[in-house]
């Protein structure tokens, strides 16, 4: 099928290292969607003089599967760049293989934050662009007196932590923080915790199986006790997206608050192009979603980059792809030099049983990213929701809201 | 306990290290970090004044590069750690770094080796006070011991009884137990000006019918 044009053009080698296979299939799945149509764009715009010639590896979710295969691509194949990785725990097990082959990982996932390589360039939400704006709106609109459920690993951990020094911050109360290993779909005893302590809100950092169980258990839970039913006692979440709106199901997906740095819904011609597309190439039934559309966004900037720079070189790259900037399906995006994160636009989603989610918050403008959480101050976030902003020991005895 | 996320945003960070990839790396990511940096080699006789917290390159250490005797550094230090070498691993074990960094720098561990440097300057400031606090009292017992003997001689009561006496004005007055010993070998305060009574059985009998 190559045009006399097209075969002219340069191949480059990129590495796509996403499980399809394995306990979090549902999210590689989409990751790989995402990269594969966007290389498929580029290797057809005739505005790129290369071609992107893709390996597509699956580490079916193994840790050290990552990192034997991540060493093949850069030391047996001599690429570059790689694309790749979702859990944390897999992200930190190649990285050493990228800094010693001088390659660059290029990360499309929310993540606890907290790192910052020279040799990953991360196009998911960092904690300030989903953990802050979900307890920001939260803390205004619901209340103070937050449950916690996660899975026991870093991601909830984390997230918990900063949430536990905002919500203290803000004269809030964290009624309990429990947790349930990875996989575990026994929620029972958590649902009914919450219908005793009746908490402001839950904040739920399960994944997986775990979650969508929670869920669905907690929408029967609402059958019973209304006060659980449709928000009144809502499910908040950082990584809630639309395929697990799917595989939880049409009876347990509605009314849950996700913040998120994309939603299929989101009204932009940029983002209506990308899910025509996303439909076209892998069925008309299929939903986008912030994994998807971050892996999207980073093949699509290492293409511009590359194209920028007219090398491979990391540096070069790197030092091009802080000059570029793109229109993005959630909005503009860009790469800070200063940690490799990305300038992404955070938004908040009430879900839908179809499915989808309706924006109920979208940022004005894209946020910077924080990844060690410099710039945030919760005595600014007290002070916007009018509680004393005495941060530290002083503050519980100035108590603001009785309990 | 509130859990607090460190923030080091406006530290004022030194580092003592030549301007190679390694020192480069560490000012990268204390800038990424909000701190505010300053490098500097060569360096000798440094001092703390307006500095928060102090990295040095172990390899190139020496006697004279800080201002301070060897361990009695008012700020945290961060050994950056190149060589191996039992004489350089001394060395900088005599300056008790609060913290350690292992050359080469890579893109992560200078967030870990602040939080912990600061960590432990305050666990060990805590813990040389509280020794101090104690060998001052361990020296004052003689005076203490000879304060209790002088009260029992002039007011012909028992050693308890003596001590507490000196207990009680030394709450009266907000004091050390040492301090009024002191005051009483030095002629300054010679006990209670009647002989403490002994409690009278009517006061004990109506605490018993109280109770």
């Amino acid at each position: 099928m190559a045009t006399a044009g097209v075969s002219r053009r340069a191949s480059i080698p990129v590495g796509i290292v996403f499980s399809i296979t394995g306990s979090y299939r549902t999210v590689g799945q989409e990751m790989l969607n995402g990269a594969l149509l966007a290389v498929e764009e580029v290797n057809r715009d005739p505005a790129f003089d290369f071609k992107f010639d893709p390996a597509i590896v699956d580490p079916g979710g193994e840790p050290t599967a990552y990192r034997t295969l991540c060493e093949e691509l850069l030391r047996g194949r001599s690429m570059r760049h790689v694309i790749g990785c979702y859990t944390s725990s897999s992200r930190k097990e190649v990285i050493p293989a990228f800094e010693k082959f001088d390659a660059l990982l290029w990360y499309p996932s929310h993540y606890e934050g907290f790192e910052s390589s020279n040799n990953v360039i991360y196009t998911g939400a960092s904690p300030n662009q989903h953990i802050i704006p979900l307890l920001r709106y939260m803390l205004r609109e619901c209340g103070r007196r937050v449950y916690c459920v996660g899975s026991n690993y870093i991601w909830a951990w984390e997230n918990n932590r900063i949430l536990r020094e905002i919500v203290q911050g803000c004269g809030g109360t964290v009624l309990a923080e429990k947790y349930l290993p990875v996989g575990v779909t026994d929620v029972d005893r958590i649902i009914a915790e919450i219908r005793a302590a009746r908490p402001d809100f839950v904040f739920n950092t399960l994944i997986g199986e775990s979650s969508y169980a929670f869920y669905r258990a907690y929408a029967r839970a609402g059958a019973e006790d209304r006060a659980l039913g449709l928000t009144r006692i809502p499910v908040t979440s950082c990584s809630l997206s639309e395929p697990e709106l799917v595989s939880i199901g049409p009876e347990a997906a509605a009314g849950h608050i996700a913040s998120s740095v994309y939603f299929q819904n989101i009204d932009r011609p940029c983002n209506r192009a990308f899910v025509d597309s996303y439909r076209a190439r892998f069925g008309a039934a299929k939903v986008t979603s912030a994994d998807a559309e971050a892996s999207y966004v980073a093949i699509i900037l290492l293409a511009s980059a590359i194209r920028e720079a007219s090398s491979t070189d990391i540096e070069q790259v790197k030092t091009a792809l802080y000059r570029c900037s793109l229109d993005a399906p959630q909005g503009r995006v860009w790469v800070d030099p200063e940690s490799n994160h990305s300038y992404l636009t955070p938004a908040l989603g009430l879900s839908r049983a179809d499915g989808q989610f309706d924006p109920i918050w979208i940022s004005r403008e894209p946020e910077r990213p924080d990844p060690y959480l410099v710039w945030f101050d919760v005595n600014d976030l007290a002070n916007d929701l009018g509680v004393s902003g005495d941060n530290g020991r002083r503050r519980r005895h100035l108590r603001v809201v009785p309990t | 306990m509130t859990a607090r996320i460190p923030n080091f945003r406006g530290q004022r960070a030194l580092v003592l290290h030549p301007a190679d990839r390694n020192g480069a790396a560490i000012v990268e990511q204390l800038e990424r970090l909000g701190t505010i940096v300053e490098m500097q080699w060569p360096a000798e006789r440094v001092a703390t004044a307006g500095v928060d917290v102090v990295f040095f390159d172990s390899d190139l250490g020496f006697d004279e590069l800080f201002a301070w005797e060897a361990g009695a550094a008012g700020v945290p230090l961060v050994a950056i750690l190149g060589s191996e070498a039992p004489g350089r691993v001394e060395w900088t074990l005599a300056q008790e770094p609060s913290a350690y960094l292992m050359k080469p720098i890579g893109s992560t561990g200078v967030f870990s080796a602040l939080s912990i440097a600061f960590h432990n300057f305050a666990l060990k400031r805590t813990r040389e006070e509280a020794l101090q606090r104690m060998a001052d009292r361990l020296q004052l017992r003689a005076t203490v011991l000879r304060a209790a003997l002088a009260l029992m001689k002039r007011h012909g009561i028992g050693d308890e009884e003596s001590l507490q006496v000196l207990r009680t004005e030394a709450m009266r007055r907000r004091l050390t137990l040492e301090a009024v010993s002191a005051l009483v070998l030095d002629g300054l305060w010679i006990g209670p000006e009647a002989k403490p009574r002994k409690s009278l059985p009517r006061h004990a009998g109506k605490r018993a019918n109280s109770s």
